[in-house]
């Protein structure tokens, strides 16, 4: 796994180093974020959640036994607290109901062969993500944003294998569908 | 030659294991040889493939600056209010058997023995009936109760 960060750095961290937390920090919140954000699809939701997962880590440092890699266990928070934000917001949020309006504006405009601009781009990357439920996004975003591999996915949302490929095999599902209606010409 | 394996179970494929590199070299070739002969499959493949390079492609976000300092100061905030309360005592228990296993280890050793030592100690004491043979066996003709009524006895006196 990527963004991996040394016992030494964890366990200058663990006995009350900020400059050490603060280097894990830096390492490690971009896919913190990243992660975050494709899942609650919402940018101020994201920040809440970053900080939510790095104090969550700061209060437990001290518990870390080294079983796992610092990035599973930060990937594990993460994604675990992203989607109870999503569950618990489960009223559409106005971000949510903006990528939706979007969506139908996007569904008239786009052309045969994807969107032209970054920005474009990203609108069709939020709208294909907001057709699946909680799981399957967290799964896909891990698997074909963040690379992760079956293995480490399996270990960051602590399921078995058959259920992330059932889930993954839901989602594409969910996606070929969208493509079909959405990106069509 | 007709196809080994039918579209479903190959669209099943594609969308996971196929799709993400995680499948043995026989399925894979399996799902191959279907996707040569099937060109509904080979359309799904093909428009899987473009969904999955969007994901792929998909920009990383930058982490707002600010997030930091105020992470940093959520943290001491926290760290005063904490400070601030005195510990409990099952507090830091639970906190020296979490940051010190070989402590906890111990405790649990030390329990462990203190409960065998009660177990065998109630096991080897001898009941009632027991003590009643046991006289016997010496050979004393004067045969006393079991000191199991001893307490009933000194109320008896008492009374």
């Amino acid at each position: 796994m990527k963004n991996d960060i040394s016992m030494e750095l964890v366990k200058k961290a663990r006995d009350g180093d900020m400059a050490a937390f603060e280097q894990i920090y830096i390492r490690t919140n971009g896919f913190v974020y990243n992660v975050a954000l494709r899942i609650t699809r919402n940018h101020a939701d994201a920040e809440d959640v970053v900080q939510e997962v790095f104090i969550n880590m700061h209060k437990n440092l001290p518990f870390f036994r080294f079983e796992s890699s610092c990035s599973t266990w930060l990937y594990r928070i993460t994604a675990n607290t992203a989607i109870s934000r999503c569950r618990k917001h489960s009223r559409e949020t106005e971000a949510a109901a903006k990528y939706k309006e979007h969506l139908k504006v996007e569904s008239q405009e786009s052309p045969a062969h994807g969107p032209e601009s970054a920005e474009e781009k990203e609108k069709i990357i939020n709208a294909m993500l907001e057709r699946l439920d909680d799981d399957q996004r967290a799964c896909v975003v891990l698997r074909d944003m963040e690379g992760l591999s079956y293995d480490e996915i399996v270990q960051v949302l602590n399921i078995p294998l058959n259920t992330l490929r059932s889930r993954l095999h839901r989602a594409r599902e969910a996606l070929l569908e969208f493509a079909q209606k959405e990106i069509k010409p | 030659m007709t196809n080994i394996i039918d579209c479903d179970k190959v669209r099943k494929m594609l969308e996971s294991d196929y799709l993400d590199n995680e499948l043995e070299a026989s399925g894979r070739e399996l799902a191959d040889q279907h996707l040569e002969k099937c060109a509904a499959c080979r359309k799904t493949w093909e428009s899987l493939e473009a969904i999955t390079m969007h994901l792929r492609q998909a920009q990383r976000q930058n982490v707002p600056g600010y997030l930091w300092p105020r992470l940093k100061a959520e943290i001491s905030r926290r760290q005063a209010v904490t400070a601030s309360e005195p510990d409990t005592l099952p507090s830091s228990i639970i906190k020296l058997f979490f940051m010190r296993p070989s402590f906890a280890a111990a405790a649990a050793a030390v329990i462990l023995i203190v409960i065998s030592f009660t177990v065998l100690f109630q096991a080897r004491k001898p009941s009632g009936a027991e003590y009643t043979d046991l006289i016997s066996l010496t050979g004393n003709v004067e045969i006393h109760e079991a000191p199991a009524s001893f307490g009933s006895n000194i109320e008896q006196y008492l009374l």
